[in-house]
């Protein structure tokens, strides 16, 4: 396959967010490559099998997009593994990252997961302090239930959600001891971002979460101890309850910019900030809306979502870096293992670090990490061992027509990276084929994967 | 050539751009270890913090044998003159203890005493996370104080990897940090990457600077993955280590200190998971004497395996456990959970001897030694004067410095 | 092509030996060196064969989802085809030729400098040197298809013909017999043992024929194992000189010491009922009551382990002679590594049993007599079932003064409650409610959680798993992790007792395992063990059924496992007996 051109950079600076947000459509500069379909898979989705590849370049962008954000086998009412509920219930270690990943992979509705993992990090309740598998699975499902919805929806769900006050230690409010944690993580991180509103407005809005307790699974309100007084939160006074301070706390205007700013560097780019003047459409109709699908799907189709603005301009987060193998590979793997492997190179899904997520971004990427990711690849394509060889780079490249070394080499480029790369690496892949005479067996086609994987760009999204 | 990419040269080849143009990978690799590992100011110095989980009992570490408070509260404990390893006319090493004393003889180890802080808790999960996050009484802190200072030293332009756990636990909060991973090493060999034939090379070419910073990052991994090769080939003449857990673990540790890595931090526990610890309520004298001897055993491995290798001024190892214990016994035979205790501190670089007095027998804290040196005053010292990390940064104030190390 | 007749070669060898027939001239040890390690003996192939190919077994094994699997792996199909070919050519059934080809016996022995030889003896000469010439034929033609057509070779040693067909191989035909080595030399030293002008042979060594006789007579086939001179690999005799772990000591103590005192293993394996038994001795004995791991001596000849307890839905049972106060004194010696952990234990269990000293004073007051029940457990209508289901365990002992010994025991195990109770109470988890019922004339104390059904609907909380139970009936103590099988077994003890059972004389470990219950309990859990095998190996929901199936396949034909293990004729023994039934 002939390496794609390099687009041309067509971004005008500063970027007009007209033309930003308005849809892409290919046309003679900007042509719907395999570049372009790998680009949206990975951001979208959590990487794509070359059926999928070719399937998208048939289809042109917009119907691509289609699928992706209304899937026609979830209108249908399928979803992969449904029944992972009664497992990740058992609280058994390692179930909940587990049954994640597989469901990540198996998913029709792979963009619903990508959210919901974007609102695991958002959120940043961990297992390690709620310490109740079951409560940690709903929690979840309740993130995954309104991953595209509306925001308004997710807040008001997270107030009633018992993993949520014990991952921020609010166990207990009383009256005469208001537990502000809950207010300065809503006031905060969940909606205008740090430092916006000051501790008056977090210690009125404590207030209002009074006589709200844990007990033993679940979330318990006493109307005796709770704070019945007037609370002036944002400006706003009443005898606020946490319902009012979530509507109050989402018209303030810093809300919706610093949600979509989030989603900005979650779907488009994490490397420049972006003008505020650029977000402002998107912004603007947020705050009306705090339609997450909407907000999504505006991004997705964009023309700035297709520049060079967006393309390869995040670092793969573990969890991207090790799906996007498996699913170029066509397989499920174990994922038990995958889990653990994935929390020591720096993401335990079910245990964000902090209330703060994962910063992710070039925090991902430190020589041990990078050795941890090579090693785990390696492992991951390796007939023995903990991923006992489900995933075969052997038979896919024969089954995609590039049986010979050279073309093998080409392929997984393709595969994975488009054949985006420099001439000096395609160079270096086609010495690598060469020197390989007889390739006996499938080991050669795994050196030749992770000759691929190697390559820096691989670690980019 | 792009700037970026001029820029990823200089840093990891330094003047020797040539070298990255050649077909000879694992030589520029090598270069570019050279160059990224130690800090071109100076030496690269290292921290190695052990974790004695339960409770040790401080008064029966560094016994204070002459102290008639000791003796009364002591009944079946007690350590006369004729057990311990004496260091002076009062005070002595516990009897399992014989290579920590020579250590200390020796100028490479030291004693803080009376370390504590106001109030501490005696609770065992609270006291833990007091000493991990040095934010006593904070229970919505999720960072601990090297997980801070990692990520006040982590330059997002340069890839490193400033700490890790070597201990089998699983994610101690000592080092969380809000950005930077602190992946959990079990075995030197973990660096090792598989040799491929032909390896493609890392250089990047793009105008995208995410590009030129991970090929940087995987520059260093390649290296790094040779020097851990070379290290773990040359084992001869190696220090014999006994074949206790904790041993291990600081086996490992010289391993990747000699492998100059660049990590700064190390985590190591001794008396966790599992039974068996420092946490002795009931028939204290046979256990305690157990894992002291483990410790002691494996600090003098430790320390003579980095002699050997000439490396004991770049390493500085502490010791910790969440509270000492109580000075009368319980009527089981053990100790219940207390306040101050002494840390040990092992290096070449350390002023040695006794840092501080021994605590009051007489003036105590709920039958516990009270501290006179707040354990965040230790962490300073060692952040400020040993890692050359910002202190005020990581620990949210300036706390004064105790004499420790030498200049 | 080629691979695959080496592969039918192997097999052929692999599976086959002497018929009872005549009894040749010189006995195959006779052609071994005097020194050889390691030497198998197939004396009875055609028993073998005819087991093997028996309808029942082929039915069995063809219609399992295994063999259905494996059909589909072409490397299996291609042998059979193989397979098909040669018998076309033979005009015979594999069965049938592999038993003439190997009737008079298959001898593998492992000779040191890691040399190893097999010699097959055939019934039918003819037909051994017909098979051999085909082999010869289909080997030159794949060399020649490979352009090597040097690789078969020929050369003639004391007038007999040897060959070579592969790089690690040499063979000749003597007589009846097919000699095959792994080294040329080594097949000329065996042409030289067989004219009797190579010295000695393990015919006659003195510790090969001690070994032989105390071999069982109606084994099918015979291990012998020269376990002096194994000893003197430094792995070996580690390994027998050291315990990884309590537990583990305390269950092979007396087998390792046996070893350790022991010159020759000698093995066989017979049929016998509907299964096949497994004879393992040794010329070595194990009974200093002194030596730190002799906690299993015998004091005189009537001692020994109790006769396992039976109960119903029983999945398996332990029985051991062991002295666990001898054990426990002797732990600094058996285990100077492990002393933390150790008396960590020795703490907790100081303030169980009130400051008492765990050696001298709790162990001291036990009998040798520790048997453990594992048993499938019903479970309380108004609980349901829970997942995962954990069978019943327990562990009986015997006390020496169990009317001092017996409130001692019950105020321990209240404390122990206590200490779980309260440590699940700082959890907010529910706690055990302590009962103190009367089964027969027993009264007993058992702990049970309060029920209650989950609201959702979904599987009961594993902890109804468990309700511990402590009885002591007489002079025997139960520590059971359900009520129900405590009260099973002291039932069983009731009925061993009025039957008057005496000891298994100079058995120190016996222990049965019942296949069916084992499958059982296995499919109670089947769908958690899917879920489990899902995340683990990555496998979809359809392969996961597959495995599951394919082990709760196994379990059910394997219908029950015996071992016993002890001191007979002054050698120690360790007989085990496995009885299959045809799956279901």
């Amino acid at each position: 396959m002939p390496m794609n051109a390099i687009a041309e950079n067509t971004t005008p600076k500063p970027i007009d967010a007209g033309w930003a947000w308005a849809r892409f459509e290919p046309d003679g500069q900007r042509a719907w490559t395999l570049r372009w379909v790998g680009h949206l898979y990975r951001r979208a989705a959590f990487g794509a099998s070359w059926q999928q590849l070719q399937d998208a370049l048939k289809a042109g962008p917009q119907a691509t997009i289609d699928g992706l954000v209304k899937p026609t086998a979830v209108q249908a009412g399928a979803d992969a593994s449904s029944g992972d509920d009664a497992v990740t219930r058992s609280g058994e270690a390692g179930a909940l990252a587990a049954w994640w990943l597989r469901r990540m992979l198996e998913t029709p509705y792979p963009l619903r997961e990508k959210m919901a993992l974007f609102w695991h990090g958002h959120f940043g309740i961990s297992q390690a302090r709620v310490k109740d598998g079951r409560l940690m699975a709903n929690h979840v499902s309740m993130l995954r239930k309104h991953a595209l919805g509306s925001y308004r929806e997710l807040l008001q769900a997270a107030a009633q959600d018992p993993a949520m006050f014990l991952g921020l230690n609010s166990e207990a409010s009383r009256r005469a001891m208001p537990n502000d944690n809950f207010a300065r993580q809503l006031l905060g991180n969940l909606t205008m971002g740090p430092g916006v509103c000051d501790e008056q407005d977090i210690k009125e809005a404590a207030r209002a979460f009074t006589g709200w307790f844990v007990l033993r699974g679940d979330l318990r309100y006493f109307e005796r101890e709770h704070d019945t007084g007037v609370k002036t939160v944002l400006a706003q006074k009443g005898a606020w309850k946490p319902e009012d301070i979530v509507r109050i706390v989402l018209e303030h205007g810093e809300s919706a910019r610093s949600i979509v700013r989030k989603i900005y560097r979650w779907l488009i780019s994490e490397v420049e900030e972006p003008e505020e003047s650029l977000l402002k459409p998107l912004c603007d109709s947020f705050a009306q809306s705090y339609d997450v699908g909407q907000l999504v799907e505006t991004m997705l189709r964009s023309n700035l979502f297709f520049s060079e603005t967006a393309y390869r301009r995040r670092v793969k987060s573990p969890v991207e870096f090790a799906l996007g193998i498996a699913k170029g590979m066509e397989s499920i793997v174990p994922t038990l293992p995958l889990g653990s492997a994935l929390a020591n190179i720096g993401q335990q899904l079910g245990d964000p670090p902090t209330v703060q997520g994962w910063p992710g971004g070039r925090h991902w990427i430190s020589p041990a990490t990078l050795t941890g990711r090579l090693a785990l690849a390696d492992a991951m394509l390796s007939p023995e061992g903990a991923y006992g060889g489900k995933l075969n780079a052997g038979s896919i490249a024969k089954k995609h027509g590039s049986a010979g070394p050279d073309a093998a080499a080409g392929f997984f480029c393709d595969l994975w990276l488009q054949g985006d790369v420099a001439e000096s690496i395609r160079k270096g892949l086609k010495e690598a084929a060469d020197a390989a005479k007889s390739p006996a067996g499938d080991a050669w086609f795994r050196d030749a994967a992770n000759r691929v994987i190697r390559i820096p760009e691989f670690q980019l999204s | 050539m792009t700037a970026t990419r001029r820029d990823f040269l200089k840093t990891v080849c330094g003047a020797s751009t040539l070298m990255a143009l050649s077909p000879a990978v694992p030589e520029f690799l090598l270069r570019a270890s050279q160059a990224a590992a130690p800090d071109p100011e100076g030496r690269q110095t290292a921290l190695v913090v052990v974790q004695l989980s339960g409770g040790n009992d401080g008064l029966n570490t560094v016994v204070p044998y002459t102290n008639d408070a000791y003796g009364r509260g002591r009944t079946t404990l007690r350590l006369t003159g004729k057990d311990v390893h004496k260091i002076d006319d009062e005070l002595g090493f516990h009897p399992s203890m014989e290579r920590t004393l020579r250590l200390f003889r020796d100028g490479q180890l030291s004693v803080v005493q009376g370390v504590g802080y106001p109030n501490s808790n005696r609770n065992h999960d609270d006291a833990l996370r007091d000493w991990h996050t040095a934010r006593p009484g904070e229970i919505a802190c999720q960072t601990g104080w090297l997980g801070r200072a990692m990520d006040a030293v982590s330059d997002p332009n340069r890839p490193s990897t400033p700490g890790v756990c070597v201990a089998p636990l699983p994610k101690p909060v000592l080092m969380n940090a809000e950005a930077t991973v602190a992946p959990t090493v079990t075995s030197a060999s973990q660096y090792v990457l598989r040799d491929l034939p032909q390896s493609a090379s890392v250089e990047g070419n793009s105008e995208n600077p995410l590009v030129g910073f991970v090929s940087r990052g995987l520059a260093v991994s390649y290296a790094s993955s040779r020097q851990v090769q070379d290290v773990l080939k040359d084992s001869g003449n190696r220090v014999q280590y006994p074949a206790y857990p904790l041993a291990e673990q600081l086996k490992t540790v010289v391993e990747l200190v000699r492998a100059k890595l660049g990590i700064r931090m190390f985590f190591t526990e001794l008396g966790g998971g599992g039974i068996g610890g420092f946490d002795n309520h009931a028939n204290q004298r046979d256990n305690h004497a157990a894992v002291l001897h483990e410790l002691s055993e494996s600090l003098a491995a430790f320390s003579d395996d980095l002699r050997h290798y000439k490396l004991q001024d770049d390493v500085l190892l502490m010791t910790f456990s969440e509270f000492g214990r109580t000075l009368r016994e319980n009527g089981r035979r053990g100790t219940d959970h207390g306040a101050a205790a002494p840390v040990l501190l092992v290096g070449g670089r350390l002023r040695g001897g006794l840092v501080g007095k021994h605590p009051s027998l007489t003036d105590l804290d709920g039958d516990s030694p009270r501290h006179h040196t707040d354990y965040r005053e230790l962490y300073a010292t060692i952040l400020d004067q040993w890692l050359g990390m910002p202190s005020q940064k990581v620990l949210g104030k300036q706390y004064k410095h105790i004499e420790i190390v030498r200049g | 092509m080629f691979r695959s007749f080496r592969m039918l070669l192997c097999f052929a060898l692999g599976c086959c030996a002497v018929a009872g027939a005549a009894e040749p001239a010189a006995p195959p040890s006779s052609w071994l060196a005097a020194d050889s390690l390691v030497v198998l003996e197939i004396t009875h192939p055609k028993e073998v064969l005819a087991r093997a190919f028996s309808n029942d077994v082929v039915q069995a094994v063809t219609s399992s989802p295994i063999y259905q699997a494996q059909m589909a792996n072409p490397k299996i199909s291609e042998f059979l085809n193989v397979v098909k070919y040669f018998e076309n050519h033979f005009n015979s059934d594999l069965p049938t030729i592999l038993g003439k080809l190997t009737g008079g016996g298959i001898t593998l022995a492992v000779q040191p400098q890691e040399s190893v030889v097999m010699i097959v003896e055939s019934e039918d000469a003819k037909l051994l040197n017909d098979v051999h010439e085909f082999l010869l034929m289909v080997a030159r033609n794949e060399a020649q298809k490979q352009n090597d057509p040097d690789r078969v070779k020929s050369a003639e040693y004391r007038g007999v013909t040897g060959w070579r067909v592969a790089p690690n191989e040499a063979h000749a035909i003597v007589g009846n017999r097919l000699i095959i080595a792994n080294k040329p030399d080594e097949l000329k030293l065996m042409l030289d043992r067989q004219a009797k002008e190579g010295g000695k042979t393990l015919a006659d060594s003195a510790r090969f024929q001690e070994a032989r006789k105390a071999a069982d007579e109606k084994s099918f086939a015979r291990l012998y194992v020269d376990l002096a001179a194994l000893k003197q690999l430094p792995q070996l005799s580690d390994a027998l000189n050291r315990y990884e772990n309590p537990l583990a000591a305390l269950l092979f103590a007396p087998v390792l010491g046996a070893m350790r005192e022991s010159n020759w293993i000698s093995a066989g394996l017979a049929f016998q009922g509907e299964g096949v038994q497994l004879s393992l001795v040794t010329d070595g004995v194990a009974n200093d009551p002194k030596a730190a791991d002799g906690f299993a001596a015998f004091a005189d000849a009537s001692a020994g382990a109790m006769p396992n307890l039976t109960v119903p839905r029983q999945i398996a049972a332990m029985s051991l002679f062991r002295d666990l106060h001898a054990f426990y004194a002797a732990k600094d010696k058996l285990f100077p590594d492990r002393t933390s952990g150790l008396i960590f234990f020795e703490n907790m269990m100081g303030i169980f049993f009130t400051g008492r000293d765990l050696t001298e004073e709790v162990l001291a007051e036990t009998l040798p007599d520790v048997r453990v029940v594992v048993a499938e457990q019903k479970y309380d209508e108004k609980v349901g079932k829970p997942e995962p289901q954990f069978p019943g365990f327990a562990i009986v002992m015997r006390m020496r003064d169990p009317d001092k010994f017996r409130p001692i025991a019950e105020e321990a195990w209240q404390k122990a409650l206590g200490l779980i109770n309260f440590t699940r109470g700082q959890q907010a988890l529910p706690g055990l409610i302590i009962d103190r019922p009367t089964h027969g004339d027993t009264k007993y104390s058992t702990a049970s959680f309060a029920p209650a059904k989950p609201a959702d609907g979904s599987a009961a909380d594993v902890r109804f798993n468990f309700a511990p139970a402590l009885a002591m009936p007489g002079s025997y103590l139960i520590f059971s992790s359900t009520q129900e099988l405590a009260c099973d077994l002291i039932d069983a003890l009731k009925k061993e007792t009025d039957a008057k059972e005496k000891p298994l004389s100079q058995i120190h470990s016996a222990v049965v395992l019942d296949g069916s219950q084992l499958a059982s309990i296995l499919k109670s859990n089947k769908e958690g063990l899917i879920r489990q095998n899902m995340v683990e190996k990555g496998n979809s929901r359809q392969q996961a059924e597959g495995e599951i199936g394919g082990m709760y396949m196994i379990l059910s034909a394997l219908q029950r496992f015996e071992m016993s293990a002890g001191v007979v004729d002054g050698h120690s023994k360790v007989q085990l007996q496995l009885d299959v039934k045809r799956p279901e």
